[in-house]
C-alpha cells in the first residue's frame, strides 16, 4: 500500500493542489479543514506524513503540531506564509521536521515529502539499532534515547542527527553529510543544521546530559562525547 | 517568489491547475470585496499564499502590495478601504481578461 500524507490547512484551494500533486505522485491523501480536524484524521489514518498549515483559525498549526508530536513521530512538514527567521525557529521549536513557504511549488513540496519519507525509511532499515557513547543511548529501531537510563523526548530530526553522530562519536560530521543523512534532499537555508544541533544540544543539557555537537570550527560538528 | 512555473510542474499539476486558476482568482476577488476592514490583513495573507500557488502572478503581486500596505501600523481604516477596492478593481480587470 502507498504512504499516505494528511494534509491540514484552512484553504480549500491550497489542499486540493497539493492533493493533486501528491496523488500524481502515487502518495494517498488525507485532507483536514482545522486543527482539531487534523488532530481527528491524524488518529483516523494513522498517516505516514503531514503537511500542517501555520495559520490556521481558532487552533494554529504550531499547537497543532505539539498535540500531535505528543502522539507520533510522522514527520510534519509545516506550510507558512510567514518565512521570516523567527517564525521559522519557532515552527521548529514546535516539532516539526521541516517548513515550505507560500506562495509552493507542488513538485517542491512533493519532492520535501519524499525526502523526509525516505528518512524515515532508512532510519528503520539499517542493520545496527542501539549506539552508545558516555551516559546517551540511541535506539533506531524504538527510535529511543536514553540520558542515564531515563528517556528524553527528541523530534524526529533531532534523533537523526543524534544517530548519525553516535555512530561514530569520533567522526566529524560535515554540514552536507548531515543534510544529506538527516534531511536528503534539501532544498532551503543549509543553516537548518546549526538550528536543530541547537536545539539537540539544548534538550540534552536541559535533561543534565553533556554539552554535545562540538563544533569543528570550518568542517562540522563531532558528538564530543566518548 | 512565485511558486508555480511550466517547467516544473507535472502536466497533471499544471492541467489542475489551468482548469481552477480563472475560479480561484474570482473567489479570491469575492473574498477581498467582502471582507470586513479589520479582517484584511488575514485575508490578504491567505491569498497571498493561494494566488502565487496557482500561478497567478500579477494578481499575487497585487495582493502582496495590499498586504505590505496593511502591514503599517500608520494605515487607517479609510485608506486600508480604499486600497482595498483599487485592488479588488485590479484583480477584476485581471480576472476578465482571463486570469492574470
Amino acid at each position: 500500500m502507498s504512504e499516505s500524507v494528511l494534509v491540514i490547512d484552512d484553504a480549500a484551494e491550497v489542499r486540493e493542489l497539493l492533493s493533486v500533486a501528491l496523488r500524481g505522485a502515487g502518495y494517498r491523501v488525507v485532507e483536514a479543514d482545522s486543527g482539531p480536524a487534523g488532530i481527528e484524521a491524524y488518529h483516523a489514518h494513522q498517516p505516514d506524513l503531514i503537511l500542517l498549515d501555520i495559520g490556521l483559525g481558532s487552533m494554529d498549526g504550531l499547537e497543532v503540531c505539539r498535540q500531535l508530536r505528543a502522539v507520533s513521530s510522522a514527520p510534519i512538514i509545516f506550510l507558512t506564509s510567514r518565512a521570516d527567521e523567527v517564525d521559522e525557529l519557532v515552527g521548529f521549536a514546535a516539532g516539526g521536521d521541516d517548513y515550505v513557504t507560500k506562495p509552493f511549488s507542488p513538485k517542491v513540496v512533493v519532492a520535501r515529502v519524499g525526502s523526509l519519507l525516505r528518512r524515515q525509511q532508512r532510519a528503520a532499515t539499517d542493520d545496527r539499532t542501539r549506539f552508545e557513547a558516555g551516559p546517551l543511548v540511541v535506539d533506531t529501531e524504538s527510535r529511543t534515547t536514553l540520558l542515564d537510563g531515563s528517556a528524553i523526548h527528541l523530534t524526529r530530526t533531532e534523533f537523526d542527527l543524534l544517530t548519525a553522530m553516535m555512530e561514530n562519536p569520533e567522526r566529524v560530521c560535515t554540514r552536507e553529510m548531515l543534510l544529506e543523512r538527516v534531511w536528503g534532499e534539501w532544498f532551503g537555508d543549509t543553516h537548518v543544521v546549526e538550528v536543530h544541533m541547537s536545539r539537540l544540544r539544548n534538550k540534552v543539557t536541559a535533561a543534565g546530559g553533556p554539552k554535545i555537537g562540538t563544533v569543528v570550527r570550518g568542517v562540522g560538528w563531532r558528538l564530543g562525547v566518548s | 517568489m512565485i511558486g508555480v512555473t511550466d517547467a516544473d510542474e507535472s502536466d497533471e499539476v499544471l492541467a489542475f491547475i489551468a482548469e481552477r486558476r480563472g475560479p480561484v482568482l474570482r473567489a479570491a476577488i469575492d473574498d477581498l470585496a467582502a471582507a470586513p476592514v479589520d479582517d484584511l490583513p488575514d485575508v490578504t495573507h491567505r491569498l497571498h499564499g493561494i494566488l502565487g500557488s496557482y500561478g497567478l502572478d500579477e494578481a499575487h503581486e497585487y495582493i502582496a502590495a495590499l498586504a505590505e500596505l496593511l502591514a503599517d501600523a500608520d494605515v487607517s481604516a479609510a485608506q486600508a478601504q480604499a486600497a482595498r477596492e483599487s485592488t479588488v478593481v485590479e484583480l477584476r480587470r485581471l480576472a476578465d481578461e482571463g486570469g492574470a
